[in-house]
């Protein structure tokens, strides 16, 4: 009971000092500092979605996949055969699961399924879609069941480990919604002929493990490391230069300064040491000395380089939230992306309801809409993270 | 019968007499009056601040901080009357140990007659203070009346119920009247849904349907258990589905999805109703009315 209160006042005590902290005031010296322009930020961006995932990561998740295959090889009857690499909300753990094991697994027959699918517009269809692939031939009755292939038999059969980068869009959180995690969960404890690795977030597993204890069929799981200022340095070093090519002038050079210690510390902290954060967080830390823009605030047509400075990290404010909000949030956090008639549905509301909301979230930040997928702004993660745990909201890991 | 002559020596020595009263009391001098009326303001102003002041930032707060916000408003009122009541008699009595208790005699008996109820009612709010039955924010049941308390005053508890009416109950009905409490103190408070089905009905679908109802709503607090109960009636079979929303204060929206949901799945799985006629509807009612 004192544990619990003290632990409450702590909370508090943070969330007022998140509420309450003093806006830094613009001192002369920052003055002469300017926004990137829009079309610059677009275009880094892009660059920073192309990179590769952190190496911490990928080496986790290859050194994990490869001590869980190990222990099932050596005793594949009383060894799960299924390892699931959990990631926080925002990062998108399919391309560090692809990048992570394409290529790496060589000795194995390595299968991906799922790449790239979307939630069906009628969630109930997802079971049909995994039984399709997962297994489109029913064994007839009788047949005996194929003996596991552990390692590299005389025919050069090789052990075969199946992934399913991203378990979200495989349910919905309304009637029924889930049934095709229990479909999942019961064909892989009952297939033990391959290996499963497996990515989900953080906060859909919880819930998953609430309302189907998917964690007692799917036991072994990894959570992928925070990154420290270091890893973090290391992994935006290829942005330290960028080439912009223009249409019709010589190609543009951003040249981003990165070898301040403590910025890359400070960065790491503020994010909790949350890759897909930090990154948001970077770019929106980039700063260009005004004198180097034109007077009307663009970039003079003649320019060839740009030095680009980044400044203290810091969270961004988060709106006053109302309870609609939070919950439709929390949906969105929890199935990744969706769209907004999946969420009216896992809400139970009317579409129409939630339509006002989700234009404010978006006109403020909070919601990303590409297409007519929604996420939330990884910039975001960590104060959302606070609030709705302070809220009673059931969350996963940070 | 040996006991008399000391309570009469006793009661010869608290009882103020015309020759000690200057010891008890302290002179009345306008500096005095002035102080007691400072702090009297000052008192009431700060009983003021607080109640707006707590009202304000519980509801502005997260959730979690919300009900330890509201649980310290009564001690922080008990503390500033405290306060008020030794500066008033510090102003003007001596504080003596006789002189307090020729004081509280007095005054007691005078209470005892002019203002019974209104201390009755004083004392059983310090009584259940400490008692823990309720505390401020929670949502509780006091004879016939069902609400979140929403104030904890001197001489009454307010109630807001979930009409938006404010009922407001004098501490004294407490000494008697049976307190349910939903929450004590926690957000999180028990809400059970009945829901009814033909005696035909698949019974394991239906109450599968009710545990996805309840794992699927917004409102579902789902740290805390989910649970289906099933009892046969002679019209129909009902399931009473007991769940927590995060939120006490959202009891009825929570119904109000959780019945959406169930009503929306058993169409879709032609789950058939009780069709009720004659002496099983007359029977129904008189169950829904108990």
């Amino acid at each position: 009971m004192t544990k619990q209160l003290s632990g409450l006042w702590r909370s508090l005590s943070q969330w007022l000092t998140q509420q309450w902290a003093v806006a830094p005031t613009v001192t002369e010296s920052e003055e002469q500092w300017a926004a990137l322009p829009a079309g610059i930020t677009q275009a880094l961006t892009q660059q920073l979605q192309a990179l590769p995932p952190p190496v911490p990561h990928t080496t986790a998740i290859q050194v994990a996949t490869r001590e869980a295959l190990q222990a099932w090889q050596a005793n594949p009857e009383t060894v799960s055969n299924c390892l699931v690499v959990l990631a926080s909300p925002v990062d998108a753990i399919d391309l560090v699961l692809k990048a992570g094991l394409q290529d790496y697994l060589l000795d194995y027959e390595v299968r991906f399924f799922f790449g790239g699918y979307h939630r069906p517009p009628n969630a109930l269809a997802v079971t049909g879609h995994l039984q399709r692939e997962l297994a489109p031939e029913q064994p007839s009755e009788g047949t005996k069941p194929a003996m596991p292939v552990t390692q590299t038999d005389l025919h050069d059969s090789r052990p075969q480990v199946n992934i399913i980068p991203s378990l979200e869009p495989c349910f919905l959180r309304c009637i029924q919604g889930w049934q095709g995690i229990e479909y999942l969960q019961n064909f892989v404890t009952q297939d033990d002929s391959c290996f499963w690795v497996v990515g989900c977030n953080h906060w859909a597993w919880t819930f998953l493990d609430k309302v189907c204890q998917v964690g007692a069929y799917l036991e072994r799981t990894l959570a992928l490391p925070q990154l420290s200022g270091d890893d973090l340095a290391d992994w935006l070093r290829p942005m330290a230069e960028v080439v912009l090519p223009r249409e019709s002038d010589a190609a543009l050079t951003l040249k981003i300064a990165q070898d301040d210690a403590t910025y890359w510390e400070a960065l790491a902290s503020v994010s909790a040491g949350n890759a897909t954060t930090a990154a948001y967080l970077w770019l929106q830390t980039l700063r260009i000395e005004a004198a180097q823009l034109a007077p009307d605030g663009t970039l003079p047509p003649d320019i060839s380089c740009l030095e680009i400075t980044p400044r203290k990290p810091k969270l961004p404010s988060l709106m006053s939230l109302e309870a609609l909000d939070r919950y439709l949030l929390h949906a969105l956090l929890l199935h990744g992306e969706i769209t907004r008639s999946h969420l009216a549905l896992s809400m139970g509301e009317d579409e129409r309801m939630i339509r006002s909301r989700v234009q404010v979230l978006r006109r403020e930040g909070l919601i990303r809409q590409t297409g007519r997928w929604l996420t939330v702004h990884p910039a975001h993660y960590p104060k959302l993270y606070t609030e709705l745990g302070n809220n009673n909201f059931l969350i996963g890991q940070a | 019968m040996t006991v008399f002559p000391h309570l009469w020596l006793l009661a010869q020595d608290t009882v103020p007499t015309a020759e000690n009263l200057d010891a008890l009391f302290k002179e009345l001098t306008w500096r005095s009056l002035a102080h007691a009326g400072l702090t009297v303001a000052i008192a009431y102003g700060l009983l003021t601040a607080i109640q707006s002041f707590t009202t304000a930032i519980s509801e502005k707060v997260p959730r979690r901080f919300r009900l330890i916000i509201k649980q310290s408003v009564p001690f922080l009122k008990a503390l500033v009357l405290l306060v008020a009541i030794v500066r008033l008699l510090h102003l003007f009595v001596n504080p003596t140990g006789s002189n307090l208790l020729a004081l509280t005699g007095t005054i007691a008996v005078a209470l005892g007659f002019a203002f019974k109820d209104y201390i009755s009612s004083i004392i059983a709010g310090i009584v259940t203070l400490f008692e823990g039955s309720f505390r401020m924010g929670d949502r509780v049941r006091i004879g016939d009346h069902y609400g979140e308390v929403v104030n904890y005053g001197l001489r009454e508890v307010r109630l807001r119920t979930p009409n938006d009416d404010t009922v407001t109950i004098p501490h004294n009905t407490l000494w008697n009247e049976p307190i349910a409490n939903a929450n004590s103190g926690q957000l999180e408070a028990q809400v059970v849904t009945d829901f009814y089905v033909a005696h035909e009905a698949d019974l394991e679908l239906v109450s599968e349907l009710l545990y996805q109802a309840a794992y699927s709503s917004r409102y579902t607090q789902l740290k805390l258990p989910v649970v289906v109960v099933i009892q046969e009636k002679a019209w129909a079979t009902q399931l009473k589905l007991k769940a927590y929303p995060m939120d006490a204060r959202d009891e009825f929206l929570y119904q109000t999805d959780l019945v959406l949901r169930v009503k929306q799945a058993c169409a879709r799985h032609h789950v058939p109703y009780p069709q009720m006629g004659g002496a099983a509807a007359a029977e129904a009612v008189g169950a829904s009315g108990e």
